[in-house]
């Protein structure tokens, strides 16, 4: 009994060091590398939001939020060429996953409860960061005309390759415009009833129509929200995640890089670019001005941050336009538009 | 092989981890030589409406200098990778590099950069501060004197400008916010670094209006007096706009053997 | 006759092997049960010690003893008789227990212990119960070696000699010599119960050890005791690894660095205090935050440390490990002890631990202000701990509340290039206002019922129930003037002085039962655990930024959320015996997390949006489950060497605030492998020697910039801790350990928007975790000098000193490497004692903790966005006096 004790014990103690050796290796050179993201898998349904500025307009008012100069703005339409959505998993930016269509879109009729437009599935359970783009409508994009946007306006966009095809208005009862003396080619018969600050005389301009098509392709990166990166992929659902267009950076009078809290909402620019007081503004006469030549781009405006240059009134106007993209509502992306300075 | 390398792996069990040197913090703290410079101008140059000018004087108070990780500046570059706190005057028709000092931060790639022109907004104030740079311009960030011809008319010039950031935007931001581009890429982690500055005065003034600036006047053809852009007429915001959203200055790296 | 009997008794952990040989008038009552028949022996021995003698001799019947709680071997061994003057009621309870013959403290306490659960039949004197008072012997036997020890045997007859290893001098048979009569108490009318001498023999257990990891510690009062305490709880500082400090002052958590990992206030170390768990899941101020402000450390018993993560009881927070405060008072009576010494520093201490109870049963209230070591460092503070323990058939319950409030000035961060400059002094504050309104506010409640359960076959059970209420308030300005208002258009520059309000309600509960052995053949012995811990947590909490300067006004909403927390852990552990020299454990554990989480101030945009087209708020909720395996095994070829290997995966709940609706939570795992031996040299001297591998999935690093922890990817440790703890002779006890690791990023975090490349890169040390900590604690206690009639002079002197290594900061920065030395001495004469304690006896001027970040402290020129040194300066020299008095 005692030697085949001993025996037993003997083999009991001898397996048990190498089990030990072997649970020992394996736990210091083989701890895996499991993360949340195994075996566990969820969804992504992206939506695209318009902010209410673009369905409802921008109100004249006091409000931080509003037009302080006393226009209003509504926008008709509001197509923006959107996609190429991808994400990266947060651990691990080598591991990409995307949807890449691209869509042409009048932001102006998507609904309040946002519009479905692309789902990535068997995602790992985990978080990862999200991106998407504004493209161009043209071939090399292949951008897909979503029902919202007419077919005419869609070739317009395509042949143009445009990003944007905004339709819309800024109005104010008591509206003047004060164009440039040196460029302003008012209508025979208009009649001053003032000076702006560089002197130059101001008609009554209540409105002024503006039909933009523009180029703007942008991407937007890293997208974040309440300082949470991207989006959480749920186990065994799917989560949603809206990529959100402002529609009034175009009246910023500065490029704020994280919280818009502090700029203003300015749109008399629009009113003193018409050159011609025909109640349409147009690429052409932007492009004809540069910033200095409105009084009103005045010492409120900062325009020390932009992306690219700035030298014209339109340079100003796609500059803002590059930096619309938004998540979930507030959550700041990167606009990267280094990829774009060509254009 | 670098003395943290010897310091990786099984030997981490035998090295005597109180030892800075095996330390790895991940980043290095550098010392980057800065310089300014200007343009050397040996001709007069064109303008708008083809008007030609010619720089008597230019100095523009720069400074202070940071630089950021990211693609952009300001709100997101809380955390500044390298900076110089101090201001000087640029000659900006001067090509030759000016030592001003010294960039110190920490070892890694820059991107972006911000600054201001020896005016600096402050979150606890609402009136900016002047830094020596711009006191020694008399308050002002930029001091211009020149001539501008066109045919058979000529008018001196001058500007003396303020370039601050103002409350209605934000408050305590650099005036000066520049994205990504590609001269400013740079690892600081690389030793010999050295950073050149480079401004061009010329798209100062590209957008000046000098026509209207000068039927303003009432010395045609030649006026004796320099004409000061006054604060809010075209001349003035058109040097103001260029220079906060115009052409940027070159960022001039250099790595010497060290 | 000897019969030896075996069972696995104590029901708390760590479990213990232990075994009884009981001797003398033996009768078995069962298989498997040791029982006691004093009647038999009263009979036997008729009482011979009667104070007068009675004309008719009484029939007088010895108490009998209805349930016997066996004793339990200590852990660090021992040999030798102590004998227990046991005062039994007459409602069969025992009052009083003194020592007679000592063998330390030691064994002393583990016999005490022993007896005070015992119940009996109360004494009789003519049929009438009466108080009597009997001496209980136990003798302590070393273990026996394992390679001859047989296996001992529960099922032996009555007659069969016992099955004893020859080497155990005190089972050979030889019993104990009846000790001398003990006389009744005055008061008690019976005069004598008789001398029982009836002998507890309580034999080391042969092979079993119940510690899973060479890194498990058992810290005993002598050594946590040794070096000064300022507060309470710096009788953690002879955890080996394990550094504190408290930077926030004296009403805010304690800063932990246990084995590589910067704890914060607690994110990484489960606390548990008299049965309490301590950490608060998704407070503001931290995860896992553990204020132990409240510890009385004269209350303070026992430390049993676990570092790294392999029991399945481990839960939450058990990441660097887990640390279990066990309360008790040893000296029994009225305690009174006055301190006063540098900077007003004044505390008031007493004790009431009734002579009658065990020395878990006491009440303790603390009260102590300071003016502190620099400007606004004032503070005061006052803890109440209240336990009561008693017997209830087979069921010990425990009864405790603590009760704490405190309030402290802040003197906050300064930059190290301030100080060098001369703009602000090392121990001052920064002259603003929005520095001079640093504070911080403490209260906590907790409040619970603890019940154990050891059966004589070894089973055994815990139960908990508790209420916990918690309130925390903090005002704190680590940047300067960096904040902008999101609420308010344009305003910005008032100071960062955020206000934190935090306040939990908790209700908890807990249970686990150990099954009976099952032995299905000879060399197999097999128990099974099942366990169930599960809490609930409402939290209210808000952040704001104050204005200082005028009244503390509110300029910016930042946080206002209510949270909901639920955790359901449950586990199983398998706990085999494979033969006398290994053990194996194989456990795994489940932890179900759920919240709900009311973000009011979520899509707050009111500059941004128009008002009318939404409501401010977001409101989620998510459901997890973390589990992983725990395992170990021991293997102990030789006498005085264990070896241990384990490996266990445990986790580290969330910020509850930062989770998303739906999200499958993202716990941090936590894999942790720790192999090792310990030693036994001799029974005066422990070694251990492990070596530790932890891997996290996504760890977190405290970024002073934004005022809270932020993501830096999966990072791992690989170090050592050697620690030793030896009692060479009477009154000493000395301790030191080293603990070195290499923490490392594994893998660098995401990049951001203002981070396209991380300042923390793959392979780096990790910021703040010191590679190297040091520690070691002397206690002497000697007898000095005989007074004649007076007593006896005792002499106490006490050292402990900390040392730790460069660290890292982010940025590339180093933070120094710091030596902190306390000692202490006193002098005692009965039940007078005065001491000093002296702080930091060298005036090192230390940074109690040092920071790299940005900053901006002067509100008329430009700062730096550089990240620059902070720290929060140490304490200098504090010199404490101190009176004791026993009554």
């Amino acid at each position: 009994m005692s030697k085949s004790l001993h025996m037993l014990r003997g083999y009991s103690v001898g397996g048990t060091g190498i089990c030990l050796a072997m649970l020992t290796a394996n736990l210091l050179v083989g701890c895996g590398d499991e993360t949340s993201t195994s075996g566990a898998q969820g969804n992504l349904s992206v939506l695209l939001e318009a902010e209410e500025t673009i369905s409802n307009g921008i109100e004249a008012g006091p409000g931080p939020e509003d037009i302080r100069d006393g226009w209003s703005a509504a926008f008709a339409k509001y197509v923006v060429v959107i996609g190429n959505v991808n994400l990266q998993l947060a651990t691990d930016g080598s591991v990409q996953r995307q949807a890449n269509e691209l869509y042409a879109v009048d932001l102006t009729e998507v609904p309040e409860s946002a519009l479905p437009l692309w789902q990535i599935n068997d995602l790992a359970a985990a978080r990862w960061m999200f991106n998407y783009e504004l493209g161009g409508a043209g071939a090399a994009d292949g951008a897909e005309r979503h029902a919202s946007v007419s077919e005419a306006d869609f070739a317009e966009m395509s042949t143009n390759d445009w990003t944007y095809l905004i339709d819309g208005e800024v109005t104010k009862v008591d509206g003047q415009a004060c164009p440039p003396a040196f460029s302003a080619t008012p209508p025979l018969g208009s009649t001053s009833v003032g000076i702006d600050a560089d002197g130059n005389p101001c008609y009554p301009h209540p409105r002024v129509g503006f039909r933009f098509g523009a180029s703007a392709e942008v991407a937007f990166t890293q997208c974040e929200s309440d300082g949470l990166q991207g989006v959480a992929i749920p186990d065994g659902s799917t989560a949603t995640v809206a990529a959100t267009l402002h529609g009034d950076h175009m009246f910023f009078n500065g490029f704020p890089e994280e919280d818009e809290g502090g700029v203003l909402r300015l749109a008399q620019w629009m009113a003193d670019s018409d050159l011609n007081l025909d109640g349409e503004l147009t690429r052409a006469e932007l492009e004809s001005l540069a910033t200095a030549d409105l009084a009103v781009i005045d010492d409120r405006y900062q325009l020390g941050g932009p992306e690219n240059t700035i030298s014209t009134m339109w340079d100003l106007l796609i500059e803002q336009l590059k930096t619309q993209g938004h998540l979930n509502g507030e959550g700041e992306c990167l606009a990267d538009g280094a990829a774009h300075e060509d254009e | 092989m670098n003395v943290r390398s010897l310091c990786r792996g099984p030997v981490t069990l035998l090295v005597p981890a109180w030892i800075s040197a095996c330390l790895d913090t991940g980043l290095d703290q550098v010392q980057v030589p800065l310089n300014l410079a200007g343009t050397a101008l040996d001709a007069p140059f064109s303008v708008r409406d083809d008007w030609q000018v010619e720089l008597e004087q230019a100095q523009l108070a720069f400074g202070p200098l940071r630089l950021c990780a990211g693609q952009r500046a300001s709100g997101l570059c809380d955390t500044a990778r390298a900076e110089w706190l101090d201001s000087a005057v640029v000659d900006l028709v001067s090509g030759t590099p000016m030592p001003v000092g010294e960039l110190s931060g920490s070892s890694g790639v820059v991107r972006s950069s911000m600054y201001d022109l020896g005016i600096v907004s402050l979150l606890t104030r609402s009136e900016p501060v002047l830094l020596t740079a711009a006191e020694a311009l008399g308050g002002q960030s930029l001091r211009l004197v020149g001539r501008a011809s066109q045919s058979d008319v000529s008018l001196l010039f001058s500007v003396a400008m303020r370039i601050e950031q103002g409350e209605d935007v934000e408050r305590g931001a650099p005036v000066i916010r520049l994205a990504s581009t590609p001269d400013q890429v740079h690892d600081l982690g690389q030793p010999g670094s050295s950073l050149t500055v480079r401004f061009d005065p010329r798209p100062l003034l590209s957008n000046v209006d000098f026509t209207g600036l000068m039927q303003s006047t009432a010395c045609q053809p030649t006026c004796p007096a320099p004409i000061e852009f006054v604060e809010g007429s075209q001349p003035y915001r058109a040097v103001r706009n260029d220079i906060q959203a115009g052409p940027r200055p070159v960022f001039e790296w250099r790595v010497d053997d060290p | 006759m000897l019969l030896m009997t075996r069972t696995t008794g104590w029901v708390g952990p760590p479990r213990r092997r232990w075994q009884i040989q009981c001797t003398r008038g033996l009768w078995i009552l069962g298989a498997g049960a040791c029982g006691w028949q004093w009647s038999a022996v009263a009979q036997a021995q008729p009482a011979n010690n009667t104070r007068e003698a009675p004309s008719r001799a009484p029939e007088v019947r010895a108490p009998e003893v209805l349930r016997q709680v066996p004793a339990i071997y200590p852990e660090a061994g021992g040999a030798g008789r102590v004998v227990l003057a046991v005062t039994v009621e007459a409602n069969g309870s025992v009052s009083t227990v003194e020592t007679l013959v000592s063998q330390g403290e030691l064994l002393d306490k583990a016999a005490t212990d022993a007896v005070r659960q015992w119940q009996f039949a109360p004494a009789t004197r003519d049929g009438v119960a009466v108080a009597a008072k009997i001496e209980v012997p136990f003798d302590f036997v070393e273990p026996a070696p394992p390679l001859q020890a047989e296996k001992p045997s529960v099922s032996v007859a009555p007659e069969a000699p016992a099955a004893t290893p020859p080497s155990i001098p005190a089972a050979s048979g030889d019993p104990a010599s009846a000790p001398a009569s003990i006389p009744l108490p005055s008061a008690a009318e019976i005069v004598g119960a008789g001398a029982l001498s009836n002998e507890v023999i309580v034999q080391g257990g042969v092979t079993r050890s119940e510690k899973r990891s060479a890194s498990d510690f058992t810290l005993r009062r002598d050594l946590i005791h040794a070096a000064p305490h300022h507060e309470g709880v710096e009788v953690l500082r002879a955890a080996p690894g394990l550094y504190i400090a408290r930077p926030e002052g004296a009403a805010v958590a304690h800063r932990y660095m246990l084995r590589g990992f910067d704890s914060e206030h607690g994110q990484d170390i489960e606390f548990r205090v008299a049965g309490f768990p301590i950490n608060i899941p998704s407070h503001l101020h931290g995860q896992g935050y553990a204020d132990l402000g409240f510890l009385i450390a004269e209350t303070v018993d026992e430390l049993r440390i676990t570092e790294g993560v392999h029991d399945p009881r481990q839960g939450d927070f058990a990441v660097a490990g887990s640390i279990d405060v066990r309360l008790g008072v040893a000296d029994r009576g009225i305690t009174s002890r006055t301190s006063y010494g540098s900077f007003d520093t004044f505390r008031q201490l007493a004790v009431w631990a009734p002579k009658e109870s065990a020395r878990d049963s006491f009440a303790a209230v603390a009260y102590q202000s300071t003016d502190g070591f620099g400007q606004n460092r004032r503070g005061a503070g006052v803890s109440a701990i209240l336990q009561h323990a008693l017997q209830a058939g087979d069921w010990r319950l425990r009864v405790a509340g603590i009760f704490y409030g405190a309030r402290a000035e802040m003197a906050g961060i300064l930059r190290q290039d301030d100080v060098q400059a001369g703009r602000v002094g090392y121990y001052d504050v920064y002259p603003l206002a929005t520095a001079r309104a640093q504070n911080a506010l403490a209260a906590r409640v907790l409040v619970g019922a603890f019940g154990d359960y050891r059966g004589m076959a070894s089973e055994n059970a815990e139960f908990g129930l508790w209420l916990g209420y918690d309130r925390f308030r903090l005002q704190e300005n680590f940047t300067g003037f960096l904040q902008r208002s999101r609420t308010l258009a344009n305003v910005a520059g008032r100071g960062d002085l955020i206000e934190q309000r935090n306040r939990t309600f908790s209700l908890g509960a807990s249970a686990r039962y150990y099954s009976p052995a099952y032995e299905p053949f000879d060399l197999f012995e097999g128990h099974l655990e099942l366990g169930l811990s599960a809490r609930l947590d409402e939290v209210e909490q808000a952040q704001n930024l104050l204005d200082a300067a005028v009244r503390s006004q509110t300029w910016d909403e930042q946080v206002d959320a209510a949270l909901l927390g639920l955790d359901v852990g449950f586990w199983g552990d398998l706990d085999l015996h494979l033969t006398e020299a290994v053990q194996l454990r194989l456990g795994l554990r489940g932890d179900a997390l759920a919240y709900e989480i009311d973000d009011r101030l979520g899509n707050f945009a009111t500059l941004i949006r128009p008002q009318d087209t939404y409501i401010v708020g977001f409101r989620r909720s998510v459901f997890g489950l973390a589990w992983g395996p725990r395992a170990s095994i021991d293997v102990r070829p030789w006498e005085p060497v264990t070896l241990h290997a384990s490996y266990g995966e445990g986790y580290r709940s969330p910020q509850a605030r930062t989770l998303e609706d739906g999200e499958r939570t993202p716990y941090t795992k936590v894999r942790s492998s720790d192999v090792g031996v310990r030693l036994h040299p001799t029974k005066a001297i422990e070694v251990s020697l492990s070596g530790y591998h932890t891997q996290l999935s996504d760890d977190v690093a405290f970024d002073a910039g934004e005022g809270r922890l932020e993501r830096v990817g999966a990072t791992r440790r690989l170090g050592g801790v050697l620690h030793g703890q030896s009692r060479p002779w009477p009154g000493v006890v000395a301790a030191a350990s080293v603990t070195y690791v290499d923490a490392e990023l594994i893998e660098p975090p995401p990049a951001t928007n203002e981070e396209p490349d991380p300042p923390f890169r793959r392979g780096q040390n990790l910021p703040y975790v010191p590679p190297v900590v040091v520690r070691a604690d002397l206690g002497v206690t000697r007898p000095l000098w005989a007074l004649d009639g007076a007593g006896t002079l005792t002499g106490r002197v006490g050292v402990g000193a900390s040392a730790l290594s460069s660290r890292p900061l982010p940025f590339g920065d180093l933070a120094d490497p710091l030596v902190v030395l306390d000692v202490s001495g006193g002098l005692r004469l009965g039940s007078i004692e005065l001491g000093l304690d002296v702080f930091n006896l060298l005036d090192t001027r230390y940074a109690s903790l040092e920071y790299s970040f940005v900053s901006a402290w002067d509100p008329d020129s430009p700062g730096s966005r550089l990240p620059a040194r902070h720290f929060n300066a140490g304490s200098p020299r504090t010199l404490l006096a101190t009176l004791e008095i026993e009554l």
